[in-house]
């Protein structure tokens, strides 16, 4: 398990060092390295560069798809405890407040992040809202993640042609780079490790206003969550209209902050500290276009509050929990008035 | 399906009535807890503890505005039966008589408390006095009190500045704590006891204006003919009482003291031992002679085992929600002011 750490670490580096600076995404392009994650034999006896290596994952035998590990054990190898990759598991050993947050795992609790505070890895239960469920072999990395990368696709979550697939059709497209492109749906400033997978390096664009592509994402799994106004799972009407058409789940798509709605866009922007939300212009700042969606509310790995939920009171010193906010309130009030 | 939405609420408002010392009332301020009414997707899986035996399971939602569930299952989740919130439905679990007294409701209906004997929740009919009624879902907790609370009224009771809103300048204003303010129409005694603080012994009843009653205005939101000062069509009389050449036409609710040119006996209110709620100018309950009766001396505002939600106070025996022990009919009711 060390070795196969060791050599991890090299090769990620390396791989690091080596990428075009427009690649926000690692696992895509030239950043795909197949020795990353397989092995042809489950025998090495010595790494790429001569030095003894022994191959001991937590298996301890060979893997299916001639895996070094065991997919998520493989996954954490370099995506948990260190600091040249993003770290996704419980607390993290990076000191960048977390765009995703932190997953915990049934396996191996991580202190502070519980099964009710986020995704968990290697969990068996049905995605609420939906039908969906790793039975067999209990929630992985890979079901969300595409392990061979997808350029087009944020974090290389997955998307699919294949009609009935669970993520048929779910395109979530980025752009990384100085110049954001409001016809994609996320913007990464891919300048540096830290901006790159941080709060502060991720905006979300809106190119189509009655939709979010990122929660038609989570739809995949979490089917009731959302949907444009009207649609009998979400209530509501496109661009608000409370009075007559009362949301039934709050919505995540199809409506601006103080349009038609309960909520105020003086008030949301009045704080300092402000969650995540849509803009087809692009002006997160003071925009009149401002739309929340599944990100706003919550990590989406999760983080030490329940349901993975940012307790963002407006004040204080942004953490993956929120900042100075103590409770669900706090998140409530960034676009409602008390 | 009541019982799934009880137990995670029953923590949230337990907090929420540990606040502070100000608040009089729970959904209002810090103790307004979004979650205790609100499911964002209607589907939790378990409680903000981590606790797994907070779960909708069910299929009947999701409900309109994100609620937990339909309007009054919701209210009564909370105030129907358990001992942290007040009891508002039916026979009371707790051994305080209530100051509001039970409502009643159409489906199911609560054993001796008919729709005849208060306030009925599901009723589509219209409000006896007024035109008002809620013919599409039947009456609703919130259509009197405001869910998201409003921290200057009492009981969270609606007002609006809406022109031609239902509730448009229905102000009933209330101090809270030990000492009280005779610019409020309602003094809510100091206690962390909710017994205390929503029984008939921490309520007593402000007249910022001798001539009006915030509480009896409040009312005529729906009841609109049965409250006005002296003098108006609806209400007859005259201002200061004037029975002689100006008789009341209904019961006046304000503008009138008892024994003030009325038929009524300030003495003879005074002599009992239990009396029923008046208005004082004054804050003098006991022995003032500016004591005026309005809606909450004759009727219980939500309702009790009397017809009408009246209140059989004989003047003596132990006070319950339907009066005293020895009460036992209307004219004991009219005796505790009139001496005929």
């Amino acid at each position: 398990m060390l070795r196969a750490f060791t050599l991890l670490v090299i090769v990620a580096l390396w791989a690091l060092a080596c990428t075009p600076a427009f690649a926000g995404l690692y696992h895509v392009g030239s950043s795909l390295v197949c020795t990353d994650c397989h092995t042809m034999h489950y025998s090495m006896g010595h790494d790429y560069v001569g030095a003894q290596f022994t191959l001991v994952g937590a298996s301890g035998s060979t893997v299916a798809r001639l895996l070094k590990d065991n997919p998520n054990d493989l996954c954490l190898n370099c995506h948990n405890g260190t600091t040249f990759s993003p770290d996704v598991l419980g607390a993290s050993a990076n000191s960048m407040v977390r765009q995703g947050g932190g997953l915990n795992r049934e396996s191996a609790p991580d202190a502070g992040y519980y099964e009710w505070t986020g995704h968990t890895l290697d969990s068996t239960r049905t995605a609420p809202g939906g039908t969906w469920a790793n039975a067999e072999r209990g929630l992985l990395c890979i079901d969300c993640h595409a392990p061979h990368g997808n350029a087009t696709q944020y974090r290389n979550l997955r998307t699919s042609a294949i009609p009935g697939d669970t993520f048929d059709d779910k395109p979530l497209t980025f752009a990384a780079g100085a110049l954001n492109d409001l016809s994609k749906d996320a913007r990464l400033d891919a300048s540096t490790f830290f901006t790159r997978y941080s709060t502060e390096g991720v905006q979300f664009n809106e190119p189509d206003s009655t939709q979010s592509a990122y929660a038609n994402w989570c739809g995949s799994c979490h089917t009731d969550f959302s949907g444009s106004g009207g649609t009998p799972n979400m209530g509501g009407a496109s661009g608000g209209n409370m009075g007559d058409d009362p949301w039934s789940r709050h919505p995540s798509a199809d409506v601006n902050i103080g349009q038609g709605s309960s909520s105020d866009l003086a008030h949301f922007q009045s704080h300092t500290n402000r969650v995540k939300v849509m803009s087809s212009s692009g002006n997160w700042q003071s925009g009149t276009d401002l739309t929340p969606s599944c990100f706003s509310c919550h990590k989406a790995h999760g983080n030490k509050n329940p349901f993975g939920l940012i307790y963002m009171a407006g004040t204080g010193v942004v953490t993956e929990e929120g900042d100075n906010g103590q409770t669900m309130q706090d998140l409530c009030w960034q676009c409602h008035t008390p | 399906m009541t019982l799934r939405i009880a137990i995670p609420l029953v923590s949230a408002l337990l907090l929420a009535l540990s606040g502070p010392v100000l608040a009089g009332l729970a959904h209002t301020g810090s103790s307004l807890v979004c979650s205790d009414c609100h499911t964002m997707h209607y589907s939790m899986q378990h409680s903000y503890t981590g606790n797994t035996t907070n779960v909708i399971t069910d299929s009947i939602g999701p409900f309109e505005k994100l609620l937990k569930a339909s309007p009054n299952d919701l209210c009564l989740a909370c105030h129907n039966g358990t001992g942290f919130a007040p009891d508002v439905l039916g026979a009371p679990t707790s051994d305080y008589p209530r100051q509001a007294g039970a409502l009643n409701r159409v489906t199911p209906p609560e054993s001796n408390y008919q729709t005849w004997k208060g306030h009925t929740l599901g009723s589509t009919e219209v409000a006896p006095g007024g035109a008002w009624a809620n013919t599409e879902r039947g009456l609703l907790c919130i259509d009197c009190h405001d869910e998201h609370g409003i921290v200057t009224q009492y009981r969270n009771l609606r007002t609006s500045t809406e022109p031609g809103d239902r509730f448009e300048n229905k102000t009933l204003s209330f101090a809270y704590g030990s000492t009280n303010n005779l610019a409020k129409d309602v003094f809510l005694h100091d206690g962390f006891d909710v017994a205390y603080r929503y029984g008939v012994a921490g309520t007593d009843f402000n007249e910022p204006d001798p001539t009006k009653s915030a509480y009896g205005n409040w009312c005529t939101s729906c009841h609109g003919d049965f409250h006005g000062s002296g003098g108006t069509p609806n209400m007859g009389g005259a201002s200061g009482g004037d029975a002689g050449n100006s008789p009341w036409v209904r019961h006046p609710t304000a503008d009138v003291n008892i024994g003030q040119n009325t038929p009524s006996s300030l003495v003879q209110f005074q002599l009992r031992a239990n009396r029923v709620k008046v208005m004082s100018a004054t804050g003098n309950w006991d022995a003032g002679t500016d004591i005026t009766p309005s809606c909450f001396s004759c009727h219980k505002a939500h309702g009790n085992r009397n017809p009408f939600g009246l209140i059989y106070m004989s003047g003596s025996g132990t006070v319950t929600e339907e009066g005293d022990t020895g009460g036992t009919s209307p004219t004991q009711l009219c005796r505790q002011c009139h001496t005929q």
